[in-house]
């Protein structure tokens, strides 16, 4: 693709999803809260952690791995703090503040911001945790099981950016006894959190999960944006591979692939009609 | 509401009657213990017996329900939690405190005492409050023992199927270093023939002239360094072998510093075959690019001003300021996203240069399937199999014999081998027969092939002509001719001192030795003339130049020595030193570490086959029983 | 005080989608005459777009690069606290800090340490990794007893067969080799563009200024 296509079409997808944004939120203050987010069990055993940290007296470690501000996986960063500060925020009875973790620096002030803002107790920010550095740092993983040693926290949040590191810290947490959900952008890590992690999360739904912790009954524009985005990115694989195969195989016509197409669709229709006919049964 | 607490006052079936019969959890925990932990007693203060059921209990029992709709939106999610159809669910929820509650029995226990209940001043007063409030009655046996002391303490040990696996592996990886009997699997073949991908990164590195520039982003940490280092250090000894020069970059901390300790390494074996290489001239080590892909755009715009700011004021003649200048570039990555990094970042800055990577082995399914679209992405290698077949290529381009090290080097140490006295045509004492060439000095085996213009006989006098090196900016250009149009030929560095062969007729430039038998002209405006007397006996009958070393050596024996040519000048002759740089590399381990490999997965494939076996077999029978 | 702090939030929001703004339009339209069509000023204007950018970048990078001072302060400081609580551990982190430092004053320029001591131990931690990840892989079966599990241990067993050097496993390498390349890249990919979809919408919320994170 020429770049001047590209920087044109990167500044359509930016606009459009500024656009979409605005439009899912207005949509849904006038519509109520009809929609409902699927469910993902993985959120549901948050609270539960949330609770045993109240009660024994421990902390939750919440951890952002090498997701840093300034560098690309800065999305990343924002999302984990907007899902930490909401872990914070409802357990923020307890005794122990959370004990923060990254091996970015950049993040250092971030995570803090995001204690200061859910934390209701005093000193919050006491629990966090630097070490250096760079991607993939085992020195990472390393100091973060000896404060698993040390501290006990009653369950591990490790979301963020981790490579193969991901499977020292869990290998800790579960010699300890401990829960931990796990979710990764790259895909190492994901790899690894997916095997040995009690809950894993996978690609996007690390950017809607503030919604899950927050509140379960009404889905956030963002997710909505996403899901129309995903929808699109669907049927634009799906026409790109018709493409490609009637390029690459003449005797296909574009009868034929209606027909396909046709078929596909009545079928999805039919089984879409049985799965919401199970569902309100 | 009031209902909720009515557990509170639920009379237990064996209350306060601690010593009568001991609690399930506390039986498990003496029979699990291991006895050498179970003598480790951690001293608890006790509770306080609270008999009576208290008046906060009946308190909490009377108070009025609050309407729904004044709750907050925590508190009704709180409150629809306790209304899940569990109805015994709070004590899977109060998270020890089942245990903590029978403590006045396990207080009584000699004996067995582990971390879990090993409560903190805080959680002991509010352990003491919930008993107060429950006033002593509470009913462990009935509770799930979802996190039972037991459970707590053989979790922290290692498992028995752990231990196991780690033996194994451990076993497997040991046996090709402990014996040649178990070097299996076939090693790496000894050509990248049936890999167009490493074929093109070695024939790209082979073809690069003297004075090209090389990009080399080095972008791993040192978790990856045991796969990733063999492929850096032959890829640098494969630029510096073609007299080409290295500029390092990388946007990893860590990996700045590994790099420098990598090329450390190769400049000191190069020292022992008498080369020199060095920083801003033969190559280029970049100051760390903060910010990952921000710091390699920075990079890739203005990298004029980032080579300015990393040189410090070291001279150099970089003769580029961007990275159309480069010849190509080569990227040792330990992940995908580094590699996409340099991709989208560096590569549309470096005009029609292509991009060659070295990745791991568990970056490699991702990286190639993400470089297959990319144009000038022209060549990969991966792993440590890579780096075996790469060594062996590069050993054959060179004509470098990996078995018969000593014979290749022909670089003299001059002055190590005239100030001992011993004659340079001495054989090395004895070969040794470890391919590992570093270990000791090495002994000059043949004499230097020098590029003297002409021989300038120096007249013996009792008089030396010498000249110091005053200049405070310093190192300081000896070059092939009286001018600083000429090339240049090596350094000196202030306080060097070196013999004057001759001198340009206004004396603003001498004709000088140095160290390793070369002759260079140095300006006369950098340096102080002096005579040195020679000491009679110092005096040899001949004019050599051997008898000068001899004499300047004894003289100034901390000094002498310093000057040495610079690396890509020393290999001006490629008759001479071309495989030294490739020849001195560690190369003794290569062959069992791939087998060891080999081994290793050997051993995970059965370790993780057996256990799930086990697992699985485990699961069955279980069924069967929770059937039956 | 609840209304100081909704103003202070707005300024934040305000200020956050200006400069954001500005950085995206100067960073996708900047240094690209092409896309102002054949006009002579389309040069000089595309250069000038891209000022504002850069300059932002620049300041970005500075800043990522001043951050570090920030980490060592935090280490340093939690550490200390930590030890004055009694923690052995970090009383031998700040041990082993001044002696790194007391080692560069020393002998400046000697770069032995790190090879000496970090890169051993890092290197001891990955074989660990390995280790732990056998380990876990030796008990997929028992935290995920479904097929998913059976999938994940097959296809861990076949690319590790596939990844041994012996002639005979050469069908099994064949099958490792399609299964890294078409299924395992096919999921690689939509697990992608999943987090580049979650990416594009985060940064849209956060040019708006509605993470929370940011309003603080």
């Amino acid at each position: 693709m020429e770049t001047t296509t590209q920087q044109v079409l990167s500044l359509l997808l930016v606009f459009a999803t500024i656009v979409l944004v605005f439009a899912a939120r207005i949509l849904q203050a006038r519509a109520g809260s009809r929609r409902k987010l699927r469910s993902i069990p993985a959120f549901e055993r948050i609270p539960n952690w949330g609770s045993q940290a109240i009660e024994a007296d421990s902390p939750l470690h919440l951890a952002f791995g090498s997701a840093s501000i300034g560098e690309d996986n800065t999305t990343t960063a924002l999302a984990n703090a907007e899902l930490f500060q909401r872990i914070i925020a409802n357990n923020s009875a307890g005794d122990s503040p959370p004990t923060l973790s990254t091996s970015a620096p950049t993040t250092i002030p971030l995570a803090s911001a995001t204690v200061a803002a859910a934390w209701t107790g005093a000193d919050g920010a006491r629990n966090l945790h630097w070490y250096p550095q760079g991607k993939r740092a085992l020195g990472y993983a390393a100091g973060i099981s000896a404060v698993i040693g040390e501290d006990a926290p009653a369950a591990h949040i490790l979301a963020g950016s981790f490579g193969m590191e991901l499977g020292l810290i869990l290998d800790s947490a579960g010699c300890n006894r401990q829960g931990s959900l796990a979710v990764s952008d790259q895909l190492e890590g994901q790899a690894v959190a997916f095997a040995m992690a009690d809950e894993a999360l996978i690609g996007e739904e690390l950017f809607i999960a503030p919604a899950y912790v927050a509140d379960a009954s009404r889905l956030p524009a963002a997710a909505i944006v996403m899901d129309i985005w995903r929808a699109l990115l669907m049927i634009l694989v799906a026409a790109a591979l018709v493409m490609g195969i009637a390029g690459q195989l003449p005797w296909l016509s574009w009868q034929l692939l209606a027909l396909v197409a046709l078929v596909a669709l009545v079928l999805g229709v039919i089984l879409w009609t049985l799965r919401r006919r199970r569902a309100e049964a | 509401m009031s209902d909720d607490y009515s557990w509170l006052d639920e009379p237990p079936p064996e209350a306060n009657q601690p010593s009568a019969s001991e609690p399930a959890s506390q039986r498990r925990f003496t029979l699990r213990m291991p006895r050498f932990l179970s003598r480790l007693r951690i001293r608890r203060r006790a509770p306080k017996a609270a008999a009576q059921p208290s008046a906060s209990a009946s308190l909490l029992g009377s108070q009025r329900e609050r309407p729904l709709t004044e709750l907050d939106q925590r508190l009704k999610a709180l409150r629809e939690r306790s209304l899940a159809p569990e109805p015994r669910d709070e004590w899977a929820e109060l998270y020890d405190v089942d245990q903590a509650l029978s403590s006045p029995a396990l207080q009584e226990k000699p004996g067995g005492v582990i971390s879990a209940v090993a409560l903190s001043q805080a959680q002991q007063a509010q352990v003491d409050l919930l008993t107060e409030i429950v006033g002593g009655q509470s009913n462990p046996a009935q509770a799930p023992a979802r996190r039972s002391l037991a459970s707590a303490a053989s979790q922290s040990l290692p498992s028995m199927s752990r231990l196991l696996t780690v033996a194994l592996l451990l076993l497997f990886v040991a046996l090709p270093f402990a014996s040649s009997e178990y070097a299996t699997g076939a090693l790496p073949p000894a050509d990248f023939a049936d890999d167009p991908q490493a074929n093109a990164y070695f024939a790209a590195l082979d073809s690069l002239a003297p004075g090209d520039y090389v990009l080399v982003a080095v972008e791993y940490g040192l978790g990856a360094a045991a796969e990733l280092d063999a492929l850096t250090d032959l890829t640098l000894r494969h630029i510096f072998a073609r007299r080409a020069r290295a500029i390092f970059a990388t946007s990893n901390p860590i990996a700045y510093l590994h790099a420098q300790n990598l090329l450390e390494n190769i400049r000191a074996q190069s020292a022992q075959a008498g080369l020199r290489l060095v920083n801003g001239l033969d190559y280029l080590l970049l100051d760390y690019l903060p910010g990952g892909a921000l710091g390699i755009r920075e990079l890739s715009e203005n990298f004029a001003d980032i080579a300015r700011r990393s040189l410090r004021g070291a001279p150099t003649s970089l003769p580029i300021d961007s990275l159309t200048g480069l010849k190509m570039l080569v990227l040792v990555a330990d992940g995908l996203d580094d590699v996409r990094n340099w991709v989208e970042q560096a590569l549309p800055e470096a005009g029609t240069r292509n991009l060659y990577a070295a990745t791991s082995l568990a970056a490699s399914p991702l990286t190639r399937a993400y470089v297959e679209g990319i144009d000038r992405f022209a060549g990969l290698v991966v792993g440590l199999r890579a780096a075996y077949t790469y060594g062996a290529m590069l050993d054959a381009a060179l004509s470098v014999d990996a078995q018969a090290p000593e014979q290749i080097i022909e670089i003299a140490d001059a002055s190590s081998s005239s100030a001992s006295g011993t004659s340079p045509l001495t054989p090395p004492p004895s070969p040794s027969p470890s391919p590992l060439p570093t270990d000791t000095p090495r002994p000059t085996s043949t004499p230097t092939p020098l590029p003297i213009d002409s021989p300038s006989p120096t007249p013996t006098t009792a008089m030396l002509r010498i000249v110091e090196v005053t200049s405070p900016q310093s190192p300081v250009n000896i070059r092939v001719g009286p001018s600083t149009a000429q090339t240049v030929l090596g350094l000196a560095y202030k306080g060097d001192i070196l013999p004057v062969l001759d001198a340009s007729a206004d004396s603003s430039w001498y004709k000088v030795l140095m160290s390793n038998g070369w002759e260079g002209w140095i300006s006369g405006n950098i340096v102080t003339e002096s005579l040195v007397p020679v000491p009679a006996s110092g005096g040899d009958d001949s004019a050599s130049l051997t008898s000068e070393r001899t004499v300047l050596s004894r003289f100034v024996p901390r000094r002498y020595g310093k000057i040495e040519p610079r690396f890509s000048q020393a290999n001006q002759d490629p008759s001479s030193t071309l495989g030294a740089i490739v020849q001195l590399r560690e190369r003794a381990e290569a062959a069992p570490r791939l087998q060891a490999l080999t081994m290793g997965t050997v051993a995970a494939v059965l370790a993780i086959t057996l256990g799930n076996l086990a697992a699985a077999i485990g699961a069955l029978f279980r069924r069967r029983g929770g059937r039956a | 005080m609840k209304g100081w702090r909704t103003v202070g939030a707005s300024i934040a929001a305000i200020t956050g989608f200006l400069v954001g703004f500005t950085a995206l339009l100067s960073l996708l339209l900047g240094d690209n005459p092409a896309l102002f069509g054949d006009d002579p000023q389309a040069e000089a204007l595309a250069q000038n777009l891209a000022l504002p950018g850069a300059a932002l970048l620049r300041l970005l990078v500075i800043m990522l690069a001043l951050s570090i001072v920030i980490g060592i302060a935090n280490l340093l400081l939690l550490h200390a606290r930590r030890m004055a609580g009694g923690r052995l551990m970090s009383g031998i982190l700040l041990a082993s800090f001044a002696a790194a430092i007391g080692w560069r004053i020393l002998l400046p320029g000697e770069v032995s340490l790190l090879e000496a001591i970090q890169l051993p131990i890092e290197s001891a931690l990955a074989a660990l990794l390995c280790l732990t990840l056998v380990a876990g892989g030796a008990r997929i079966l028992t935290k995920r007893s479904d097929i998913w599990g059976l999938l994940l241990v097959l296809v861990v067993v076949v690319v590790l067969l596939g990844s041994l050097p012996f002639p005979e496993l050469a069908p099994i390498a064949a099958f490792s080799d399609w299964l890294m390349r078409i299924p395992a890249q096919a999921g690689a990919r939509a697990i992608l563009l999943g987090i580049a979809l979650g990416s594009v919408v985060v940064g849209a919320r956060a040019l708006l200024g509605q993470d929370r994170s940011l309003r603080g």
